[in-house]
């Protein structure tokens, strides 16, 4: 560890281990719920779920492989984003090509994909813009992870209830109530290359039935003052080293608003980076390459139950993405003076959404949803020039509309045994029709056993970007692309054993049809339906939770995704994932430590390069109540310095990034 | 330290100054089977039970739960709880009904042998209050039936029959968002 960092580390680890003053309150392990009254108690939630299902549910009656991360886990582990608390998450893995953090989900990470097959909600609004279909997860995501609550992650397909987009999994992420954070917040966060942040929370709940919760984040990141990339490794190219090309600001806004059975809600961030790569054949090395991604959404919402019990809840959203990419490119004009020239990417996606949905349950058995979702998506613009000449390569105007009625039940046959199904008709002027059934049993042959038997079928139209995006210099449109579909079949155990452990297994097969994939004929980069891809696997995990806030967790994942043509593994699929995380309490219940490990096997990249496989660990120290209100973080990514490297995207003259060494964080939070 | 990291340390070290509500730490949300438990214990307190009640049990109040235990160990972390005064709490486990005739409070668990009726017949005249968690329990005879709608508990309670049983409710129970009285007390709960 460097110096700077040694010391930031070591001053952090003072503070907490030394300032021990308040009594500690209990943690979940050991305390004692009849202390609160009855009304107290019967107001009391349990942990449950909303997006496995459309509705409230506990974890084990939700009809998928569900995993919940909380606030408290993404505190102790020093998570520092979406991103980063997927990746510790069984059965998914990241990869990151000094822009943007890519997700894989079961072995499936295709090179070229925004994240556009994974559906990403923020208290169940859409966040997958409408013009890529993808989802930032990264720095760039537009909640800041402290406003997160809890997140769901679903897996398995989710179109019979959501749609499009939601292929491998569904994640939502649940903020924090105004009434949990109960005044303000201010945080304080340093790391590695330079990274400051800070953020201001309000939330409270009034006594007039009013909730206000505002937040405000921003982020200066300079990030790594050079970069070495062999693949540039020539007198002509600095040698391959770029300098102070690895920056990144951002800004980020959440608000919510909320009055008996209304919400209003709203969120946005805006993110520049600088890319220091020569993506898509720039010119290495210049400060100029950037690009800025915006994301924007205003929600209303009501959330309505009559008194026979029917529930009604309409939302009505407006949603902006944009983005901006700017590109260094050797001028190839003679008449020219400059010896290099801007080009400016730019996307415009604008979209109305207006879902309503009703639910019921009938005789105590049967839970009924039957719902509607139309989406009017103004603008699905994609434009680029040269900056010098005005010279207009892509200017390509869109607008669609997409609209889809679903239906989901759930029936209570026995006490022990339930069996949903349901069904969701998409129609959209790009994606034509698609109908999405889904089904599943579960079964509890005794109390502390659940079965669960799923089978779902999801599809994913192609977007505007895949179509209809040219740049004259490096991909080409194909507006003859077809939904891509997805079958999927699981069967999932989960077991409870004795009072502090639970473990799992899951085995699954997956068919996806007509996928779309970026392919290179050497020159041009494009979009087309391939063949068929199988993937398998089998996930086992298991979790323990003990008094005074001990709990851990590992999973392995062991998985094979092939083009089933060729029978070759796919690029960016690896066969192995183990993570695990562990949070002990250090002393007393005022300081933890925590530790998360990963070990992802090693990978090909689309261009045929080699990722080794990795092994990585990160600690945290994290400590609270020792003053009052005060909460204290120090990590450690990395800890033991491996090489990490990640397939890098077809766009990239390189094959593999390499990723950080080690790297630290700091994180104060006051809360008052 | 940089002075950027020092005055950012020192922004959010100066609102010490300021007055602090000590913010809640919020605590992860309880599983069905904990906040089961709990509101079993809690209900007791509810519930008057006649001075014969407690002529074999002296100094203890017991639980009894059968069928297939539903809350791991969560019920016995409230044993030697005082309950009524001096009482203190014992759980029991048994998976025959005749065992758990002593028992002041029987929880039946949803996987249980044998038909709900035969085994209310064996707590018949009995001041014994009959705890489930099934579909429509408080309706073919039992007392409570405990459920969870969505994320929070629910009660619907039979009050005719705790009544034919000796029992008698005392305080409030709840509010009608959270407690459905299937027969409703002869006699207003004070």
């Amino acid at each position: 560890m460097g110096g700077r960092a040694a010391s930031a580390f070591r001053w952090a680890l003072a503070a907490a281990a030394a300032l021990a003053l308040s009594p500690g309150r209990a943690e979940p392990g050991d305390r004692d719920l009849t202390e609160l009254t009855l009304d107290e108690l019967l107001e009391t939630k349990v942990q449950t779920v909303t997006a496995a299902a459309r509705r409230t549910q506990s974890v084990s009656d939700a009809p998928s492989a569900v995993s919940v991360i909380t606030s408290d886990d993404i505190r102790k582990l020093g998570y520092q984003h979406l991103g980063d608390v997927l990746a510790s998450t069984r059965g998914f893995y990241t990869s990151n090509d000094r822009d943007y953090t890519y997700l894989g989900v079961r072995g499936f990470g295709r090179p070229g994909d925004y994240n556009s097959r994974v559906l990403v909600l923020v208290n169940g609004q859409r966040i997958n813009d409408n013009v890529t279909g993808g989802a930032l997860i990264g720095r760039e995501f537009i909640l800041d992870p402290d406003l997160i609550d809890r997140v769901e992650i679903v897996r398995g397909p989710g179109s019979a209830l959501y749609g499009s987009n939601a292929f491998f999994a569904v994640v939502n992420v649940v903020t924090r109530k105004p009434k949990d954070i109960d005044g303000a917040e201010a945080t304080f966060t340093t790391a590695s290359q330079d990274l400051y942040q800070g953020r201001f929370t309000y939330g409270k709940a009034f006594k007039n039935g009013v909730d206000l919760l505002l937040s405000g984040t921003i982020t200066d990141h300079a990030g790594h003052e050079s970069l070495y990339f062999r693949e540039y490794d020539d007198p002509s190219t600095g040698n391959g080293v770029t300098r102070n090309t690895d920056g990144e600001k951002a800004r980020s806004f959440f608000g919510q608003l909320g009055w008996k059975e209304l919400t209003l809600e709203g969120g946005w961030v805006e993110r520049i980076k600088h890319v220091p790569t020569g993506a898509f054949e720039t010119v290495f090395g210049d400060p100029g390459n950037e690009t800025i991604d915006g994301d924007y959404y205003t929600r209303l919402r009501l959330d309505h139950e009559f008194e026979n019990g029917l529930r009604l809840e309409a939302n009505i959203s407006s949603s902006y993405y944009y983005f901006d990419g700017t590109y260094i490119y050797e001028n190839d004009r003679p008449s020219s003076l400059a010896p290099t020239y801007r080009f400016v990417d730019q996307i415009r996606g604008r979209w109305l959404t207006e879902d309503v949905h009703v639910q019921r349950m009938w005789w105590d058995r049967l839970s009924t949803t039957l719902g509607l979702e139309a989406r009017q998506n103004l603008n699905q613009d994609q434009d680029n020039y040269r900056d010098d000449t005005g010279e207009i390569i892509l200017n390509t105007p869109r607008s669609s509309q997409t609209w889809g009625p679903y239906f989901d039940s759930s029936f209570t046959v026995l006490t022990n045994l339930t069996l949903s199904a349901g069904v969701r008709y998409d129609r959209g002027d790009f994606e034509g029709s698609a109908v999405s059934p889904r089904a599943s049993l579960i079964y509890r042959p005794i109390q502390t056993t659940t079965l669960k038997l799923l089978y779902g079928q999801s599809f994913r139209g192609p977007n505007s970007y895949e179509r209809f995006y040219t740049d004259g210099l490096t991909q080409k449109t194909n507006p003859d692309l077809k939904p891509e579909k997805i079958d999927t079949y699981e069967a999932v155990v989960e077991q409870d054993l004795g009072q502090h452990f639970k473990a799992s297994v899951a085995g699954y097969v997956y068919y996806v049809h007509d996928l779309i994939d970026q392919t290179s004929d050497g020159y041009f980069l494009m979009y087309r339906n391939l063949d068929e891809v199988r993937g398998r696997g089998l996930e086992f995990e298991v979790s323990g939770h003990f008094a005074h806030g001990l709990r851990g967790r590992v999973s392995l994942a062991i998985q094979d995704a092939i083009a089933l043509d060729t029978h070759m593994r796919l690029s960016n699929s690896p066969e192995r994932l183990l993570q695990g995380s562990l949070i002990v309490p250090v002393y007393e219940e005022k300081v933890f430590g925590g530790m998360d490990l990963r070990y992802v096997s090693g990978r090909t990249s689309a261009s045929g390069g080699e990722a080794p496989g990795y092994f990585t660990l990160n600690l945290t120290l994290f400590s609270h109540r020792w003053v009052n209100g005060l909460e204290l973080s120090a990590s450690v990514y990395n800890v033991l310095d491996r090489r990490i490297l990640e397939p890098a995207p077809l766009e990239l003259l390189q094959q593999v990034i390499e990723q950080d060494g080690r790297t630290f964080q700091v994180k104060l939070t006051y809360k008052f | 330290m940089s002075r950027r990291r020092f005055v950012g340390f020192a922004l959010v070290a100066g609102c010490l100054g300021a007055r602090n509500l000590a913010g809640a730490e919020k605590a992860p949300a309880p599983t069905e089977a904990e906040l089961k438990a709990a509101l079993l214990v809690k209900l007791a307190g509810f519930i008057v039970w006649p001075e014969s009640a407690f002529a074999k049990s002296g100094s203890q109040f017991e639980i009894g739960v059968l069928g297939t235990n539903p809350f791991g160990a969560f019920l016995n972390r409230h044993e030697d709880k005082k309950i009524h005064g001096d009482r203190a709490l014992k759980i029991r486990y048994a998976s025959s009904a005749s065992e758990l005739k002593d028992c002041h409070v029987v929880f039946i668990a949803s996987q249980h042998e044998g038909a709900l009726g035969s085994i209310l017949k064996v707590f018949e005249g009995r001041p014994v209050l009959i705890v489930g968690e099934e579909p429509g329990f408080a309706m073919n005879g039992g007392m409570i039936n405990l459920l969870i709608r969505e994320d929070k508990p629910y009660l619907e309670i039979n009050a005719r029959t705790a009544e034919l049983a000796g029992l008698k409710f005392r305080g409030q129970l709840g509010s009608p968002k959270s407690v459905r009285w299937v027969v409703q007390p002869s006699v207003e709960p004070r």
